[in-house]
């Protein structure tokens, strides 16, 4: 389980499931040619894969550089002349798959333009039956269930859809020979992701699909400079500072509030000034302590308590936006999914924006850290098949969604062909026409979720953020964290994580709003450990080992 | 108010929806009523009043306002134009119409039958009403409901969206109960005169049953109407997408825990937006009910049959 | 049960009880055989036991029989061959292998459901929220039915009715945000309180007083929905009894109880028969909602308690038992409750069989 993860688990995510209750019962008249579920999904035969062999694509400079730490490098504006990264169109014939879109849904493919033309760049019909949240993980059960797959469905790395080492095993086809090491230099896209975002595609030691890497960083507070700068500016030195300044802000600002009411992100960030470990700690021993086991962990609940008492969150829970009270001064931070947060409140206002909170130690002389987020989110398997010619097909198709940004399979893919789906502005920066606007924004996303290249750091409409994001990056990478157990795989973990952290969460929260006392909290732990916490360890510690 | 609801004076325009043998209200009576009617219209009508505001109200106005508004200083369409803007909207609009329509009829058909064939001591009556209770304690999953409609070659078909919900048991029940509660008497002096069961049931019991008909067509309606996971689960083609699914995108994307967990940000939809959604979602219903509502009135017919 | 209660005259497949005909000859008079008659009203026991053969109650019945395919049909193709997938839960069935493979684990789905702490405190919240909506919104919407039923002149009676009936529509999330806006920490009434300098009252997330909170949500979001069913149970009520109860002198409240009330008492009943029956599932979404503003100590209920450890951990099979416990538990009580109308002399929602 990722440490990035928000209070939107259980409040928001699956609105209008009304009636799932007990609806979740399986009968499976489909028979496949699979066997039943394939045995050994262990963690130790994940680390063992040669990861596919690096080749950083350098094609094009972008105006701010990244480095190996993970930083992203940015463009201030969209480069100029657009690099074709393929020899020729990736498909033959018609490919279909089950991905997910995070805008409105885009307008079929029989009358929308921008897709067509994606098409034709393709070589043939890209056929997606776009799900939305929520139902997700549902509609992908199902489908499994029937037996008849599309030829990829995107695999979203935690989000409800378990164990996935015997589904891989049983419906999806090993791509590993085709990607290990060297073999991935025929397809250069592919061989530009980073080794990091690899580690996703890999499970029970073998090489799953193409990974999709999203921003390597984690959530951050975000500040709103025109009521912080009131007491001295977006920084702390201690927790008590902290809860002063927080105090002078409200008192400036009569009605707001200084934090948003997502407490499982606020408490994510408390941690890390109070040096919790991101998820989990690698001792010197190579044995793992879990961030809930620590005493900082449990040292900052009392913390947090200490917040809510205070009066310091707004006390909607149901607030659906951050925006909206930011612009108007009545919150002074909330968390979000990581710097480029930055830009958010340009959307309720142009004009204003937040800042980075650089997390600081909570007495004023620990380390803090910066965890560092997921990194990507997920991969795209193909269904199981032997045939080479599809999984080659499948493999150019990978390497064309995959097209560094700037090049010309980028620009198709995002925004289509100029003049009929966007245009240039002054600057260079793509903009889409009205009919672009139409067709493109929920078909541009669906394809973003199931393939990516390496990220820069880039922001079409507000392109003066983008140096303020390399800034901050730059500065919390100096504390950065990374989960030890990313891209290694648990079958616990895959089985009860859900269930644990949503126990061990609801507790949290409830010492948070004081419900419940600091000292529930042991209780909760030795549960966990219980319950399949220690469990889940062992694992890890047998794949790291 | 209370001289609204219950004019003191004889021989205005109010007065003769009272029949002649009621009685004048009593002051207190009345006003105990007002503060009822008011209240809960208060209570009620504000906050729907709020959504329609919101939804035409500009930006700026919501954000100073905290979220909502009451009254739109600046009121404009552009919630609406970006919710019809393209046209997965008029098409989803479309869809749903289509399903609601036909969904009901098909569903009211079948339940009036089976609901008239057990309401009489027939052949196979009570093991029927026994089973379709069974149905309500007892539900099947989403795969074995997947594979059904699979099976059947259903999955992309807008008939998913119908046929399953056809027959309702808490409809069946309810509608069964009232055809119960015919005088028996009246229907077999109907079959002594040679009347099939059919011709009974539409030319006698039905008229006798607007009411009944009426609330459970508008359950029936209401269901499909904001059908919105099984259209998810069944439909592929985003093109045949009922009304709710495309207004939900507006509302629920980016607050969900993928978004948040994956680190994309999405962009948030202004309130204005997502209060036009609501209004987009509600005033079709709106529009319907008074229709039904008049089959709500004590009729003459029925009172003269038990007469 | 005594031979002489009325219900026994009025269920469908008590074909002994009702063919008073025992003479299978003439149409004419096999069609006297079956009567009904109106629910819950009339009392009197019709026939003796006779068994009719099946030709005959075929030749009587066919057409009402004909009547039934549809609905039957439907009901056995996206119902009773769906439900046969519930054997998953004697299984550890995944998603991606098929019913036949899944292995079969017994009843180790349902021992793990009951053996888990967190499930007892989920019984035990849904308990209680359900006897608060019991008492609480049952009555609001015959209540509002009444008024609206009173309510004269015709025109603001259509507006309220239309007006009372909207909130259902409104999606959880939206009414909760309502409620949050007026009642909560930073809501309008707080506020007020507050601009007063008197404290703010917890009203959203005191976990102690949660059952009430969400069953003021529920009325002010359903009560006005559920109110059309009774309104059209009191459109049937026969307006010539109100003349006649106003000629004998009975006045407004003695003809409530004596007219208005006893035509809506067979409805009443049925509808609270299939609450109790239903009374496991309080609901979904409001809860899991509200779960962070008052914890899971008090909104979890036994819905979203398969949703987190069923949905969310993937355990399909966990699921299934659950509803399968959930659907005996709500079969039994739906059979005591209706056993126990008819001991009140009521028709309830399903009669007894005659023998």
């Amino acid at each position: 389980m990722s440490t990035a993860t928000t209070a939107g688990y259980s409040r928001r995510g699956f609105l209008g499931m009304l009636g799932v209750s007990a609806a979740t019962i399986a009968i499976g008249t489909s028979l496949t040619g699979c066997g039943p579920s394939a045995q050994g999904g262990n963690a130790a035969a994940s680390a063992s894969v040669k990861l596919p062999t690096y080749k950083e694509f350098t094609g094009i400079k972008p105006d701010l550089p990244g480095n190996a730490e993970g930083l992203q490098p940015a463009f201030l504006s969209m480069p100029k002349n657009f690099i074709k990264t393929t020899s020729k169109a990736p498909l033959i014939q018609e490919l279909t798959a089950y991905t997910e879109t995070f805008a409105t849904p885009p307008p079929g493919m029989d009358s929308n333009a921008f897709w067509k033309r994606l098409n034709t760049a393709l070589g043939a019909n890209l056929n997606l039956t776009i799900g939305t949240d929520p139902g997700y993980p549902d509609k992908f059960a199902t489908i499994l269930a029937s037996g008849d797959l599309p030829d990829l469905m995107w695999l979203p790395p935690n989000q409800g859809i378990p164990n996935i080492g015997p589904m891989l095993e049983a419906k999806f086809t090993d791509m590993t020979t085709y990607l290990s090491g060297d073999a991935v230099l025929q397809y250069p896209n592919l061989a530009a992701l980073k080794p990091a975002s690899w580690k996703t595609a890999v499970v029970n030691g073998k090489i799953w699909g193409a990974p999709i890497p999203s921003t390597p960083m984690g959530q951050v507070m975000i500040g709103n400079p025109e009521m912080w700068s009131k007491v001295g500016g977006f920084k702390f030195t201690s927790v008590d500072d902290f809860m002063a300044k927080g105090a002078e802000v409200v008192k400036a600002f009569p009605g707001s509030f200084v934090l948003g009411s997502d407490y499982i992100n606020e408490l994510h960030m408390f941690g890390e000034w109070f040096g919790v470990p991101t998820t989990w700690r690698l001792n010197k021993d190579r044995t793992l302590t879990h961030m809930y086991e620590t005493p900082e962990y449990k040292a900052m609940l009392e913390f947090a308590a200490k917040v809510f008492k205070a009066g310091f969150f707004n006390p909607d829970t149901t607030l659906s936006s951050f925006s909206a009270p930011f612009v108007a001064n009545k919150l002074a931070a909330y968390v979000s999914v990581g710097p480029k947060g930055i830009s958010e409140p340009r959307e309720a206002d142009p004009t204003r924006h937040g800042e980075v909170l650089i997390p600081f130690g909570h007495d004023g002389r620990a380390t803090p850290v910066y965890d560092m987020g997921y990194g990507t989110v997920g991969f795209t398997p193909l269904k199981k098949t032997t045939d080479e010619k599809r999984i080659r097909e499948v493999l150019d198709f990978y390497n064309w969604m995959a097209a560094p940004f700037g090049s010309a399979e980028y620009l198709q893919k995002n925004y289509g062909t100029e003049g009929a789906d966007f245009t240039f502005d002054q600057g260079g920066n793509p903009v889409f026409t009205k009919d672009g606007n139409t067709n493109a924004p929920g078909l541009v996303s669906a394809l973003n979720i199931m393939s990516s290249p390496e990220n820069p750091i880039y922001s079409a409409s507000f392109t003066k953020d983008t140096q303020a994001i390399y800034d901050a990056s730059k500065e919390l990478l100096k504390y950065a964290s990374r989960n030890p157990t990313a891209g290694t795989y648990s079958d616990t973990n895959s089985k009860l994580g859900g269930k644990l952290t949503t126990a061990a969460r609801d507790t949290a929260t409830d010492i948070l709003t004081g419900r419940a006392g600091v000292d529930t909290w042991d209780a909760a732990v030795t549960k966990w450990k219980n319950g399949g916490g220690d469990k889940i360890r062992e694992e890890y510690q047998k794949a790291l080992a | 108010m209370t001289s609204l609801l219950n004019r003191k004076a004889p021989g205005l325009s109010y007065s003769p929806t009272r029949p002649a043998w009621k009685e004048k209200p009593s002051l207190l009576y009345s006003s105990l009523k007002a503060l009822i009617v008011v209240g809960v219209t208060a209570c009620i009508g504000l906050p729907v009043l709020v959504v329609f505001a919101t939804s035409f109200a500009d930006n700026q106005q919501i954000i100073h306002a905290g979220g909502y508004v009451l009254w739109p200083t600046h009121p404009n369409l552009d919630a609406y134009r970006t919710l019809f803007s393209g046209n997965l909207m008029i098409r989803a609009l479309g869809v749903s119409a289509f399903i609601t329509v036909i969904g009901t009829a098909i569903a009211l058909f079948v339940t009036i039958l089976l609901a008239y064939a057990t309401s009489r001591p027939v052949l196979f009556g009570r093991p029927v009403v026994l089973a379709v209770l069974f149905t309500m304690l007892f539900s099947a999953g989403i795969i074995p409901m997947y594979l059904m409609i699979k099976q059947l070659g259903l999955i992309d078909s807008l008939w998913s969206l119908i046929l399953p919900g056809a027959l309702g048991g808490f409809n069946f029940v309810v509608m069964r109960s009232f055809f119960m509660g015919i005088p028996g008497e009246l229907i077999e002096s109907a079959r002594i005169d040679g009347a099939s069961d059919w011709k009974i049931l539409w030319t006698m019991v039905l008229p006798l049953s607007k009411a009944v008909t009426a609330v459970v067509g508008l359950f029936y309606a209401v269901g499909i109407w904001n059908a919105f996971f099984n259209a998810l689960l069944y439909l592929n083609d985003t093109a045949k997408w009922p009304v709710q699914v495309v207004l939900r995108s507006y509302v629920l994307q980016g607050k969900s825990m993928a978004a948040d967990q994956l680190g994309v940000a999405v962009q948030a939809q202004p309130q204005s937006l997502q209060m036009a959604v609501v209004v987009v979602a509600l005033l079709p219903i709106l529009l319907v009910y008074p229709f039904l509502q008049r089959h709500f009135t004590k009729g003459v017919i029925t009172g003269a049959v038990k007469g | 049960m005594s031979p002489t209660t009325r219900q026994e005259t009025l269920e469908t497949a008590a074909p002994a009880g009702v063919s008073g005909a025992p003479s299978p000859g003439t149409g004419t008079s096999r069609r006297h055989g079956w009567r009904a008659r109106p629910a819950g009203r009339s009392a009197g026991r019709k026939a003796p036991v006779h068994a009719v053969p099946f030709k005959v109650r075929w030749r009587r019945d066919w057409q009402m029989v004909l009547m039934m395919v549809p609905g039957v049909l439907v009901m056995l193709l996206f119902a009773y061959i769906p439900i046969l997938g519930n054997v998953i839960a004697f299984q550890d069935y995944q998603p991606y292998l098929s019913i036949f493979e899944a292995p079969f684990v017994g009843l180790e789905k349902f021992v793990g459901l009951f053996d888990d702490p967190d499930f007892l405190d989920a019984f035990r919240n849904t308990m209680v929220l359900a006897v608060t909506q019991l008492v609480l919104f049952f009555p609001v919407p015959i209540i509002l039915a009444l008024v609206v039923d009173s309510l004269s002149p015709r025109r603001i009676r259509n507006v309220f009715q239309s007006i009372v009936y909207l909130p259902h529509f409104l999606s959880w999330v939206l009414v909760i945000t309502f409620f949050q806006e007026f009642l909560g920490g930073a809501g309008f009434i707080n506020n007020t309180l507050k601009l007063l300098g008197m404290g703010s009252i917890p009203f959203m997330t005191d976990p102690s007083t949660f059952p009430l909170m969400a069953t003021i949500q529920l009325v002010w979001k359903d009560a006005g929905w559920a109110m059309i069913i009774f309104l059209a149970a009191l459109s049937t009520v026969d307006v010539s009894l109100y003349e006649a109860a106003a000629a004998d002198g009975a006045g407004r409240w003695r003809r409530l109880w004596h007219v208005t009330l006893p035509a809506l008492r067979p409805i009443i009943i049925l509808l609270l028969i299939l609450r109790i029956g239903d009374i496991l599932s309080v609901g979904f979404e409001q809860f899991i909602l509200q779960r962070d503003n008052v914890g899971p100590g008090a909104a979890e209920v036994l819905d979203t308690y398969v949703y987190y450890s069923g949905v969310i951990g993937g355990d399909w099979s966990a699921g299934a038992a659950a509803g399968l416990a959930k659907g005996i538990i709500s079969a039994l009580l739906i059979w005591g409750a209706n056993s126990l109308a008819h001991k009140f002399g009521e028709a309830g929602l399903f009669q007894k069989k005659v023998g």
